[in-house]
């Protein structure tokens, strides 16, 4: 069942009467949801965060007047609740197979996504990550003191920057190889895929 | 963000926190989108350092047993494992890797990066003049033949063909699909992709029924890994991607 349009803009007025301010709550909350439900180990993060705004919709015309306090907290709550009923279903995955068992080789479709995806970075984009990722330990810290330096920009705002790219790069090859798998099953369709185009993905992550 | 954000989120992620606490850390991803970022930044960190092999003990169970159960973080995992592997390849064929040049680069004073530039400048004059006088009838050039990609997944001697480059130029031989039946082609055009995101496009020096032949020189081929896109042209200008030839140059 989905939250109809009016009881959507109750939700947001109830969230803020500044519409925009409203708007930006909701996506902090349900993203928050979103990273609560994944943490929890739920392989359907998303529908539970929907599931969770849709009761606290249904609720809102008996809370509005008596609830006090952040709008967050209200929705924390209902979010805990479905967590506790969900672990007493037992819905959460345990037929995964082993972690170790995941290996990447050069042959995978991951790999063959990564290096198409960093294609569609911009040179600069692309020369951070790869730089920022390329040494582990001591090298590291010190690679990234350079770099750093080298940019004019605090060692936390490099760890931003180098974030924000990872999730865009992380986006497409996400994106790839659900292309990939969904259309073409060989190795080399990653190439000749038409379906990636440049600008494709520029959009928000989460 | 505060270092001890940092730890608690981390706390959080591997599930050693009250559930009083784990309240506070929820609520503040719900209304900070700043801590949020942290987290994400956090988790990625925790995988990075999963895929390294920084995790030993208890520590690496907490991480396998609570922190994995996702099917989202294991698609972090996988990424992070490819972009791990990628780094390998760098570092192995690469012992300076462009990082460490660009700074220095960027420090030098002008006058010596304008030297630095003219001896470069006559270096790769040198080395076309060098090339180009021995791209003549009796040069050295080693032949390789490769097969399209297709339906070898599972086997990676088949699919990265290795080849020493120890001649001036290689002569690269595509043996087009038996299997497929590509339209009547009137040209073609390969599109080579470096392992590191570069992609170059070669026209073939010949081509038959069977197969296309290109002739790269040493010196447009660093080791490293290739994947080489065949496409063939119409005559009526339209473009079909033939298949894919995989090459690591060592």
């Amino acid at each position: 069942m989905e939250i109809t349009q009016e009881a959507f803009d109750d939700l947001l007025t109830w969230l803020n009467p500044d519409r925009e301010l409203a708007g930006l709550k909701y996506e902090n909350i349900r993203a928050g949801l979103v990273r609560v439900f994944v943490a929890k180990g739920f392989t359907d993060a998303e529908d539970l965060a929907d599931e969770t705004i849709l009761r606290v919709s249904k609720r809102l015309p008996e809370i509005r007047t008596t609830y006090v306090g952040e709008p967050a907290s209200y929705f924390h709550g209902v979010a805990r609740n479905l967590i506790r009923e969900a672990f007493r279903r037992k819905e959460v995955a345990t037929d995964l197979a082993p972690i170790a068992s995941i290996q990447i080789t050069k042959r995978s479709d991951e790999y063959e996504c990564l290096m198409r995806c960093l294609q569609f970075l911009p040179t600069v984009k692309r020369e951070l990550i790869l730089d920022y990722h390329v040494y582990e330990g001591h090298n590291k810290i010190e690679v990234h003191r350079v770099m750093a330096e080298e940019l004019g920009i605090s060692e936390g705002a490099l760890r931003g920057r180098a974030h924000r790219i990872r999730l865009e790069l992380e986006e497409c090859v996400l994106k790839c190889v659900q292309s990939l798998r969904k259309t073409k099953p060989l190795a080399e369709d990653i190439v000749n895929s038409e379906a990636l185009t440049p600008g494709m993905y520029h959009g928000p992550s989460r | 963000m505060a270092r001890a954000d940092k730890k608690s989120i981390t706390e959080y992620l591997l599930g050693r926190l009250t559930e009083a606490e784990e309240e506070q850390i929820e609520l503040r991803l719900l209304t900070d989108p700043e801590f949020a970022e942290e987290y994400d930044i956090v988790v990625n960190e925790i995988v990075d350092d999963y895929v390294s092999g920084k995790f030993l003990g208890e520590e690496l169970k907490q991480v396998e047993e609570h922190f994995f159960k996702s099917t989202e973080r294991r698609s972090k995992l996988k990424f992070a494992q490819a972009l791990h592997q990628h780094r390998n390849v760098v570092r192995g064929t690469s012992p300076n890797p462009g990082f460490v040049l660009r700074p220095f680069w960027k420090r030098s004073p002008f006058i010596f990066r304008l030297a630095a530039a003219a001896t470069l400048l006559a270096v790769i004059t040198g080395g076309l003049w060098f090339v180009l006088r021995r791209q003549q009838p009796d040069a050295d050039i080693a032949t390789v033949t490769l097969f399209a990609g297709a339906g070898s997944r599972g086997d990676e001697a088949e699919l990265a063909k290795p080849v020493k480059l120890d001649a001036d130029s290689l002569r690269i031989v595509l043996q087009l699909p038996a299997t497929s039946t590509p339209p009547p082609a009137a040209n073609y055009r390969i599109e080579v992709f470096s392992i590191g995101g570069r992609k170059t496009t070669v026209r073939p020096v010949s081509q038959d029924a069977s197969s296309v032949t290109l002739i790269i020189t040493r010196g447009g081929l660093s080791p490293g890994d290739y994947a080489l896109k065949l496409v063939a042209i119409g005559s009526d200008g339209s473009e079909h991607a033939v298949g894919t030839y995989f090459l690591t140059v060592e």
